[in-house]
């Protein structure tokens, strides 16, 4: 009896310890906080847009419009959902068409503005509905009924988009706490993949840092060329990854690499990280794209990439999970 | 392979002589001895574990294993580095892929991936082991036993080690790039006790009957597909040296025509290397001298 009740007094005593680790547990905190957090002020974002297109003020629309679009990329940096639905592997290509395709979008949305058929009817195509479609028909002229009922088409697309996101991810929660290491793998793929998009599609061909372009800066074909809110997408990529691997935003990715063992690695990704927000920060107000501005940002996420890499071929441990690596 | 005392080889699922597989293995041997109309004596299991082969291959493992860890690790190629080269050269030629595909099915070609390219690169430099002369004085040692034990596969010369350690860093390294190149950082391997799903399921339990006297055979059709301890220790019979250079799959073999099934060599159990050479080989000092003496021999002869 007596053991029994020192027993339950140590219980008592540990339940509050208990909840708390259960509450910091990483995987949870970087799914509420970041992923599940991130989609649910992207459809916010898309509902202030919506309500911006009826303000007569260009800056409160530009302002909603650029707040959707970095709310979108936080969304995209860590976008995982597409393994856990397949239908979801697509909704990026949905609210964002941007590197895809060879079409001249602004010619087609220009036509289309000139026609009166429906903007409903009139916008059949996909890459019609899409954030880069807004920022054309928002900002590429003077503001008009006809951009208005566009805009309206559009946004509805893309906020619906978003929810379907944010919905998919709190179906998916349970999922994604079950398998670690599956969880894991997602979220620095995810990473990478957004790391390499951007060093290379928002950056190195927009500032002719890559060879087919090299000094010679295409600010035109940056993803938001119309309302310039290309750059703070970048910024919100960037972000999105201090949220998830910064050591003074644990627990995150840092946490669970920690646990791993994993720390040289980690300060490798950390530093080149911190390297490119600083180069981010750093830009000229007005660079528009220079290749001299660009090359320190453009480095820091080289260095981030490959930082990854060796993060990540040294986890994958490939030298210690065969047997007989000798002969016979 | 990373091991931080020799006592470890026998406590982690990824090396051959775990003691789970020798559990298994163990049972499996009892029970094929008794069906053979055998009885076990003591007398027969302490000639067999304490014959001058067995008592030279418990030495040689523990100064093997000193060997590996103080001098070949630590300079070694990593499949690591390898995996980054070949990440930077595709990285240089072409755009990473992200390819799409579910995480289970890329972990499930990856592992498969690497269980089928590692046991073609065994079988690859295992047979040129055997047919290039220089190599042949290295590999030797391992053929040196005229009686087989599990810890007989460690009686290898620390030049054979460094090879096989270099052949394991390319193949699993080149894969890995390819597959992060391919698929990103969704990269992850199926495991059992730590090893290779594969290797586990269809070669860990019966590995260490390979090295014994044990003569279980599949049967004429699977020993086309998968190597059996009986086909290992056909390889070690002096006559069919040129025979079974497979570790798991017998494939291999069969394919590049050296393939020789069981029931078809005689269980003589002539193992070792014949013609009173297994005095060349008797102490851990011979073991790993004599390969030297024997190169600087064929060098002086072919200088003159």
């Amino acid at each position: 009896m007596k053991a029994f009740t020192g027993l339950s007094l140590m219980l008592l005593l540990g339940a509050p310890a208990l909840s708390q680790a259960a509450e910091q547990d990483p995987y949870a905190v970087i799914y509420d906080t970041v992923i599940q957090a991130n989609a649910n002020n992207a459809v916010t974002y898309c509902g202030d847009l919506k309500q911006a297109l009826d303000n007569p003020s260009s800056e409160q629309r530009h302002q909603a419009f650029a707040q959707l679009t970095e709310g979108w990329g936080r969304v995209q940096a860590s976008y995982i959902l597409g393994a856990y639905d397949m239908d979801a592997m697509d909704y990026p290509l949905m609210v964002d068409y941007f590197h895809m395709g060879k079409e001249d979008i602004h010619e087609s949305l220009g036509r289309i503005m000139k026609g009166d058929l429906a903007a409903s009817k009139a916008l059949y195509k996909n890459s019609y509905k899409t954030l880069g479609a807004l920022d054309d028909v928002m900002f590429s002229g003077p503001w008009t009924e006809r951009r208005k009922e566009m805009a309206e088409v559009i946004s509805s697309n893309v906020c619906k988009r978003l929810t379907q996101v944010r919905d998919g991810y709190q179906e998916h929660r349970a999922d994604f706490l079950d398998d670690h290491d599956k969880a894991l793998s997602l979220l620095i793929n995810a990473e990478i993949e957004n790391i390499y998009k951007t060093r290379d599609w928002r950056i190195a061909q927009i500032s002719g840092l890559t060879k087919a372009t090299l000094g010679q800066p295409k600010p035109e074909h940056q993803q938001y060329p119309y309302s310039k809110a290309s750059w703070g997408f970048i910024g919100a990529i960037l972000e999105t990854n201090k949220q998830l691997l910064a050591d003074d935003q644990q627990p995150n990715v840092a946490t669970i690499v920690y646990a791993k063992h994993g720390e040289e690695g980690m300060a490798a990704v950390q530093e080149a990280l911190t390297a490119s927000w600083v180069a981010y920060q750093g830009a000229p107000a007005e660079h528009n794209y220079n290749t001299g501005d660009m090359i320190p940002l453009f480095q820091g996420l080289l260095d981030l990439q490959k930082a990854f890499y060796r993060q990540l071929v040294g986890s994958i441990g490939v030298t210690a999970t065969l047997i007989d690596a000798d002969g016979d | 392979m990373a091991i931080s005392s020799p006592l470890e080889a026998f406590l982690n699922g990824s090396e051959r002589v775990f003691w789970g597989y020798l559990l298994v293995s163990a049972i499996i041997a009892l029970v094929w001895y008794v069906r053979q109309g055998n009885t076990l004596s003591w007398v027969q299991l302490k000639r067999y574990w304490w014959s001058l082969d067995a008592r030279l291959d418990y030495r040689y493992f523990l100064v093997n294993w000193l060997i590996k860890t103080l001098l070949i690790l630590p300079v070694l190629l990593s499949g690591q580095t390898v995996a980054l080269w070949t990440l930077s050269a595709l990285n240089a030629v072409a755009d990473p892929l992200f390819l799409p595909w579910y995480y289970r099915d890329i972990v499930l070609l990856y592992t498969l991936s690497l269980f089928v390219l590692e046991d073609l690169s065994r079988y690859a430099l295992h047979r040129w082991m055997h047919s290039n002369p220089w190599l042949w004085k290295i590999h030797q040692v391992h053929h040196s036993a005229e009686a087989l034990n599990p810890l007989t596969f460690y009686r290898l010369h620390p030049l054979e080690n460094i090879l096989f350690a270099l052949r394991h860093a390319v193949v699993a390294g080149m894969v890995t790039g390819v597959f992060i190149f391919c698929f990103g950082a969704r990269v992850n391997l199926y495991t059992v006790l730590g090893g290779n799903l594969f290797i586990v399921s269809l070669f860990a339990f019966t590995g260490n009957l390979r090295h014994s006297h044990i003569r279980l055979g599949y049967g004429r059709w699977l020993e086309r597909v998968l190597i059996s301890p009986a086909q290992h220790q056909v390889h070690h019979q002096r006559r069919h040296m040129r025979h079974n250079f497979g570790s798991a799959l017998a494939i291999w073999d069969g394919l590049f025509g050296t393939l020789k099934v069981s029931i078809e060599a005689p269980d003589d159990r002539s193992f070792g290397l014949g013609d009173g050479k297994r005095r060349h080989f008797d102490s851990v000092r011979k073991l790993l001298m004599q390969p030297f003496f024997s190169i600087y021999s064929s060098i002086r002869r072919t200088l003159k």
